[in-house]
């Protein structure tokens, strides 16, 4: 079994589409009646403006503790925010490993791609810094957009990135210590396969342990970790009916053993996939409001269609764009 | 065509369910393979039946289409076996050349054929019925299921001023024979309505030792053989469309005829004026007595009269001739007196062309010999006589090339070694007197033909056909202190060159023949209907109609299996082996969307 990467179809969105969706996350954001904070621009002063509640993502090195203990219970920390804030920082790491490369008629990494793409996009529009990250990598380095006017050769940009993609098994996690700071928030996409583990006796495999670990700790920090969750499982079980099969995919040996697929079969394997991350969630203390599920549709999508839909509607992302002014 | 359709039904439904019922092991890919790791395997080779989609299956659309080249491949060889309707195919060739026109031989053959109609009413109701007609070409004039349609256009058929060509009767034959099983009007009946005699070569190649021996159809010198119906030994045999059975209906009673057979015109030997015309009249029974033959003139004048003088116990073919001389250029008329039942050969109409001079081109040094009816013309020449100095032109002049001349008599003879038998070229020639005659040390070249050469080279004549050329050793040696043989030889050698030269051009015509374009007689254009045997009335039967055939109804024979093409059996096998290796390695996924196109009508097949 020879795998190849997707092909790179363009951005699916036309102009003006992510200008209209800031722009509505942040009208969220104003009626929700978190003040006029949300207006202010940015600058260079710490003239303290306000107290907010924390959201995840904040720096914890505004946290006023004591008006916290004053005014709050201790898990509802309240924020200073000042005149001029920290830009905050974007970490995207993209799972580009195998399995991310299927199903072929519509590629997990393909998404994965159109979603960091737009995620940059409007980080970019906020005049945040974004790094863009491989998950599974040689020590590769993190990409860094930091200027609006990058957005102009997003695609220029997300090209270059995607010609660094290699299959490799090694977990790229060592570029990202320095990285995160405080304000970052870090959005992991990924279907977590890679996290299943070989040996029998093991819950998760030691990449995936390797990366709750460092979500957990990075969460003590108040860092804000986001999960995109890309779950093919769907389309694939629709695709296999009663009868035997030859399975083949990254994972299995050479040549495809056969299997006899059931109802039960099938009942069981979705049952360990659930385990899988379920485990993972536990193990890297996510909470379940950072998770975010983009499911594949059973039948024969438009990858488009798909991704548009999925984006718009998912809340987690929205949020996270809602706290970006 | 239904067994067909029923076999390709059977296969179909056949491979549809082989791939209901067991399931094969489909290649898939994904991405979440890792997870069917602790699965059981599957049970090899499971024949469970289970419903499902079969339009869902790669391996079926190859199967499919190897299966539809094999059956496209046997179905055009397969010979459909023999029905199990008995089939009816009758094919009435009527005769409607001059000789029809007799007494009522046409109203013969259509009541013939009306009555045998009438007696197998039952059978040839629905039955393929194909009328043609034949003389000098055959005419396919209708094929119906309806006798009535058939007699209505046979009534219409009336006989035409040609000859008759029986080769066409054998034809339709073959044509039978060589028709597929399949065809849709199979013939397994020939019925053939003439007052001609069944020909010698019209034999059934089946049953030939069991035919009677066959009439011949020469002048008959005798009383005519009754004609029987050609296949009647074998008339209880079931026919079939291959062979099919053959009745010969021969119509008509014999009856004596006197008529103009022949005119021919004699030209002269040094040109191509008509000098004399020959005449010949041909009795065929007893001729009519007194026998007049009158011939008038171009201003309608009678300028001869003449009593043929016949028999009195004539044989049954007579022949009288004259030959008419010096007649003027003119349209002449000849009649025969009184008239008979076959019209066509009593009045005939000729004309004799405006003679002209040969046109002689004369390019040889010696003056011009002085022929009559030769005329000087270097434009368009009927003739040209050049030196065998000077090279032959390229073109279809005809061309008399003369050599240097002879030798001195006092030379030792010249014998002749090879000699080109030719009628002309050496007619009167004594070749011990020509070995006498020596020619001079002179040959033409090698792409002549010598046909008359001596030991040592010398040749008299030679000849070549392209361009029309005649090498002569020389001119005619007139001088009168010539010896009598030099003289005669050289004449004869010059003047049958020119005769070979200008008689290979074919001779005036005095008359024209009726032809299928033209089938009427016209005495104002000369045209006639003088063809050979046609007068004959004396060749038919009298008993020939006594007998109704009973037509049998037949069934297909199966042609032998011939092998198909190699490059289908090659398609086939190039299918087969795609579908295996595609099914040991996997179907490319890039073919999902066109299974998906494939399989969208029979979505609604798939259990819930």
């Amino acid at each position: 079994m020879k795998l190849t990467p997707p092909s790179w179809r363009p951005f699916p969105w036309r102009a003006g589409e992510l200008d209209a969706y800031r722009i509505r996350a942040w009208r969220r954001a104003r009626y929700a009646g978190s003040g006029s904070h949300l207006t202010r621009r940015r600058g260079q002063s710490l003239e303290f403006r306000d107290f907010v509640p924390y959201t995840p993502g904040d720096d914890v090195r505004y946290i006023d503790w004591r008006a916290s203990l004053r005014y709050r219970s201790q898990n509802d920390l309240l924020v200073r925010q000042f005149q001029a804030e920290e830009r905050m920082t974007f970490i995207i790491s993209l799972d580009a490993g195998p399995t991310m490369w299927l199903p072929q008629a519509l590629p997990k990494l393909l998404v994965a791609w159109w979603l960091a793409q737009t995620m940059a996009w409007i980080a970019l529009s906020f005049e945040e810094r974004v790094y863009l990250h491989l998950l599974f990598g040689e020590k590769e380095k993190p990409m860094v957009l930091a200027h609006p006017a990058q957005r102009r050769h997003l695609s220029q940009h997300f090209s270059r990135w995607a010609e660094r993609i290699r299959p490799t098994d090694s977990l790229n996690l060592a570029p990202l210590y320095p990285l995160l700071k405080p304000a970052t928030v870090w959005i992991i996409i990924t279907d977590l396969y890679f996290a299943d583990s070989p040996m029998a006796d093991a819950r998760l495999s030691a990449q995936a342990t390797s990366l709750a670990r460092l979500l957990k700790e990075t969460r003590r920090g108040y860092r804000w970790n986001l999960w995109i969750d890309l779950d093919s499982w769907p389309f694939e079980r629709k695709q296999l009916e009663e009868g035997a099969y030859r399975i083949e995919g990254p994972g299995l040996r050479e040549p495809p053993p056969a299997y006899e697929i059931s109802a039960t079969a099938l009942a069981a394997i979705q049952q360990r996939i659930d385990a899988m991350k379920a485990s993972f969630i536990t193990e890297s203390d996510l909470p379940a409001t950072d998770v975010s599920h983009w499911r594949w549709p059973t039948e024969h999508p438009s990858a488009e269609a798909f991704f548009r839909r999925q984006f718009m509607t998912d809340a987690i992302l929205e949020q996270l764009f809602q706290r970006t002014p | 065509m239904i067994g067909f359709f029923g076999f390709l039904s059977l296969l179909t439904m056949g491979v549809m369910i082989a791939h209901m019922t067991r399931p094969r092991s489909t290649r898939i890919l994904l991405s979440a393979a890792r997870f069917f790791r602790d699965l059981p395997p599957a049970r090899r080779r499971s024949r469970r039946w289970r419903l499902q989609n079969p339009f869902r299956s790669w391996p079926l659309y190859p199967q499919l289409l190897a299966l539809a080249l094999l059956l496209y491949i046997f179905w055009p060889w397969r010979a459909p076996q023999p029905s199990h309707t008995p089939v009816l195919g009758i094919w009435f060739l009527l005769d409607r050349s001059a000789s029809m026109s007799v007494g009522d031989r046409m109203n013969a053959a259509q009541e013939d054929m009306a009555a045998i109609l009438r007696k197998n009413a039952p059978r040839v109701e629905g039955a393929c019925l194909r009328l043609s007609a034949f003389d000098l070409v055959r005419e396919d004039l209708i094929e119906t299921t309806r006798p009535d349609e058939l007699m209505a256009t046979a009534k219409n058929i009336s006989p035409r001023a040609l000859g008759t060509d029986l080769s066409l009767v054998q034809r339709a034959r073959t044509e039978v024979v060589d028709a597929q099983p399949s065809s849709p009007c199979p013939i397994t009946h020939l019925i053939i309505f003439t007052d001609q005699p069944r020909p010698a070569t019209f034999i059934d190649d089946a049953h030939a030792n069991s035919t009677p021996s066959p009439t011949n159809t020469a002048v008959p010198t005798s009383t005519p053989r009754q004609a029987p119906f050609i296949d009647e030994s074998r008339a209880s045999e079931a026919p079939t469309t291959s062979h099919p059975t053959i009745f010969w209906r021969t119509v008509g009673k014999p009856v004596p005829n006197v008529g103009f057979t022949a005119i021919e015109p004699m030209v002269a030997p040094l040109s191509r004026t008509i000098t004399r015309v020959r005449v010949e009249v041909t009795t065929y029974g007893a001729p009519p007595s007194p026998l007049t033959w009158t011939l008038y003139g171009p201003d309608g004048n009678r300028m001869a009269t003449q009593e043929i003088k016949t028999w009195a116990d004539p044989p049954p073919v007579q022949r009288w001739s004259r030959t008419l001389e010096a007649l003027p250029p003119g349209r002449y008329q000849m009649t025969l007196t009184p008239g008979d039942d076959y019209a066509y050969d009593d009045v005939v109409s000729i004309l004799i062309p405006s003679g002209e001079s040969l046109r002689v081109d004369w390019r040889f040094p010696t003056p011009w010999l002085d022929i009559p009816d030769w005329q000087q013309s270097s434009s368009g020449p009927d003739l040209r006589v050049i030196s065998f100095q000077t090279p032959l032109p390229d073109d279809d002049i005809p061309t008399l090339v003369v050599g240097p001349g002879y030798e001195s008599p006092a030379r030792s003879p010249e014998r002749i070694v090879y000699f080109l038998e030719d009628p002309i070229l050496l007619a009167d020639l004594n070749l011990d007197v020509v070995e006498r005659v020596i020619p001079k040390a002179t040959a033409p070249s090698s792409d002549w033909l010598p046909v008359l050469l001596g030991h040592r080279g010398r040749v008299w004549l030679a000849r070549r056909d392209d361009p029309p050329a005649i090498y002569v050793a020389g001119l005619p040696l007139l001088d009168p202190q010539t010896d009598t043989n030099h003289l005669t030889v050289s004449s004869l050698l010059f003047f049958n060159s020119v005769r070979w030269l200008i008689h290979r051009a074919p001779p005036p015509t005095l008359y024209t023949l009726t032809s299928p374009r033209q089938p009427q007689v016209d005495l104002v254009a000369s045209r006639l209907a003088l063809h050979p045997e046609e007068g004959n009335t004396l060749r038919t039967g009298t008993e020939a109609l006594s007998k109704l055939p009973t037509l049998a109804p037949s069934s297909r024979i199966p042609q032998p299996l011939e092998v198909p093409p190699s490059f289908l059996i090659l398609a086939v096998l190039i299918v087969v082996a795609l579908e295996r290796i595609l099914s040991a390695w996997g179907y490319p996924s890039l073919l999902y969307p066109g299974l998906r196109f494939l399989s969208a009508p029979f979505r609604r097949l798939r259990p819930r």
